[in-house]
């Protein structure tokens, strides 16, 4: 049986937990921390570890979608995380300092993944933060060579994510029919 | 545990794993590794009393110190240790493992010590690069499709990708002009339009005017005005969908007052009529424009056999959905293609490529390439006949989750005055 997965990463409060609860089966597996953890002093929606949720297709397979703030480059994780993975969904939250350095950042360190599979990059808090505009990211994108779709997304919103990680099958295989 | 909660019973038959110098994160991550690699034959305890394996983090700072703790204390410990470059741990039963880790070389691993083998003290393991997709060496290749014949070019075709119109609807923004063959000059006329005549080229027109300022600009047609703010790139008007889409049909000529303006007149100025403001982001404005101004149909001057670039997707969340828009913003990042090759490659009718590329253009992200076809990014490969079976299930879901929601989500916000 296949075994396929989506990669939600970005920084912490990019969307990623809020993303994939909006598309999963079941409430994501937040492995958030309850109140007796050690971690408990960050805030409550913060990911402390990894997100999982689950998408049932008809027949018995199922697209496992994992959450990750992308520091396990060399950890165990990554080879769990990158095997039968289908792309990159990456988060980027506008209203954090320099967005732009974090796409940077975070299409550095998976860029063997993405050059293998396929990347997209969703902007949240776009209602809060309107600038910087897509056009700069893309522009970033097309200067580093990355071919992504780069979409606003409120990850609070199922159409818009469910737009985004359609644009990434796309990318994978703009053959594809509905 | 987060995933379930196993009872007594099922847990006793299986392997408690207790861990050392991991964080929370990689922890659960060998959670779920337990889970879905091993069959939940093992479960992670934080007791390292009552675990019969312990799997240790090499890289984690002082981490010598617990393990040895950890040996003195259970002497017949089995152990495992990760680490990037094989330190070396004077212990028994001990097995060093140099990461990164292959997750089915160590399942093989795990139960080989569950069934009570002999295992190697050493054992390296590459990572697998089990990926969807395998790099391509040829740079531009057609898309292969499922063969179908050309006739099956059907409403049917379109009609899932249009989830979120009614049929009237999709016409407003795309027409229903029937393809042309475009061997036949003489056929172009009937899927060519001229914005620069029409309340479109107006629009565009101010807006590269309010941009390159950054001030505001007001467009007046038919006594109707339209707002255009170059520093917050908005569009504003009090005129709903049944007035605006019939002045985008009528040839404007030079009908339409451009003009900069230093504010937007407080409602008092207003015609009384005007109860509500209609606030969008310009690009979404400037989209919906060009759809109902091009019903499908192309820029006068299009040269039909020229590749047309897209430099950048655009928006789509934010935009007014057209049928097959995702596919054709796809394809059209890979490489620049003459138009009438994508609707062919993608088993469309015309009046959605034109209607795309037309809307794509007025945004200034699309136009007809310079250069011959060049690929901009390597193309993507062809996916395995049931890679692809997935794939497209997956798509038939997330198509139903989009179209619930996605009409109410819509670029414009209303200001009631
Ligand atoms: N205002 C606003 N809030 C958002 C948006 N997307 C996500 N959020 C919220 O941002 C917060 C952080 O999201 P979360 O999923 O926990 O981020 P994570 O750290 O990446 O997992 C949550 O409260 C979300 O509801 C957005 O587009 N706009
Ligand atoms: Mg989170």
């Amino acid at each position: 049986m296949s075994n396929f997965k989506i990669v939600f990463s970005g920084p912490v409060g990019a969307g990623k937990t809020t993303a994939i609860a909006s598309i999963s089966d079941f409430a994501p597996v937040s492995t958030n921390e309850n109140a007796s953890d050690m971690t408990r002093e960050r805030k409550p929606q913060t990911t402390v570890a990894l997100d999982y949720g689950v998408m049932k297709l008809d027949g018995r397979e199922k697209i496992h979608l994992y959450g990750t703030p992308g520091q396990e480059r060399f950890n165990f994780m990554w080879d769990i995380l990158t095997s039968g993975g289908l792309g990159l969904v990456l988060l980027l939250d506008n209203t954090r300092k320099d967005p732009l350095k974090d796409m940077t950042f975070f299409i550095d360190s998976f860029r063997d993944y993405i050059s293998q599979t396929a990347l997209a990059v969703g902007i949240t808090q776009t209602d809060i933060a309107s600038v910087p505009r897509l056009d700069i990211y893309n522009k970033k994108l097309r200067e580093m060579k990355i071919s992504a779709a780069v979409f606003e997304v409120d990850a609070r919103k199922q159409a818009d994510v469910s737009l985004l990680v359609q644009s990434l099958l796309f990318t994978i295989d703009p053959g594809l029919e509905y | 545990m987060i995933f379930s909660k196993k009872s007594k019973v099922q847990q006793n038959s299986r392997t408690a794993v207790s861990f050392i110098g991991f964080d929370r994160r990689s922890e659960k991550a060998f959670e779920i590794f337990f889970r879905t690699y091993c069959k939940d034959q093992y479960y992670h305890t934080k007791n390292h009393t009552s675990s019969s394996i312990t799997i240790v983090d090499m890289d984690c700072y002082k981490v010598e110190e617990e393990i040895y703790e950890l040996h003195n204390s259970h002497p017949g410990r089995q152990l495992i240790a990760l680490s990037l470059n094989q330190k070396r741990l004077d212990i028994d039963n001990c097995i060093l493992v140099k990461k990164p880790i292959n997750h089915t070389e160590f399942a093989k691993l795990l139960s080989s010590i569950n069934a009570g083998k002999k295992v190697s003290k050493h054992a390296a393991m590459e990572p697998e690069k089990n990926w969807t997709r395998k790099p391509q060496e040829t740079k531009y290749k057609p898309l292969h499709r499922e063969t179908k014949p050309a006739a099956s070019k059907s409403p049917t075709n379109t009609a899932n990708a249009a989830h979120l119109m009614g049929e009237t609807n999709e016409n407003l923004f795309v027409g229903s002009n029937p393809d042309i063959d475009l061997q036949k000059p003489r056929e172009f006329l009937k899927i060519i339009y001229s914005p620069d005549k029409m309340f479109q080229g107006a629009l565009q027109r101010g807006w590269e005017k309010a941009l390159n300022q950054q001030k505001l600009v007001e467009l007046i047609f038919l006594s109707h005005t339209v707002f255009l703010d170059g520093k917050n790139h908005t569009a504003s008007t009090a005129l709903n969908d049944s007035v605006l889409r019939p002045m985008c049909l009528m040839e404007s000529e030079d009908q339409v007052i451009i003009r900069l303006v230093d504010c937007i007149p407080s409602t008092e100025q207003r015609n009384k009529t005007e109860k509500r403001i209609y606030n969008y982001p310009i690009d979404a404005f400037i989209w919906k424009v060009s759809l109902w101004s091009s019903r499908g149909r192309i820029l006068q001057n299009t040269d039909i056999n020229k590749p047309v670039f897209l430099s950048e997707w655009p928006n789509l969340t934010r935009l007014q959905p057209i049928p097959h828009a995702l596919r054709i913003a796809a394809l059209l990042t890979q490489n620049p293609r003459p138009l009438g090759d994508i609707s062919t490659e993608l088993n469309i009718p015309q009046r959605y490529v034109f209607g795309f590329y037309s809307a794509a253009n007025a945004l200034g992200i699309s136009g007809v390439s310079k250069r011959t076809a060049d690929a901009l990014f390597e193309p993507k490969t062809q996916q395995a006949p049931e890679n692809r079976s997935i794939l497209k299930r997956l798509l038939g879901r997330l198509a139903g989750q989009s179209s619930e929601t996605q009409e109410s989500s819509l670029p414009h916000t209303i200001t009631h005055q």
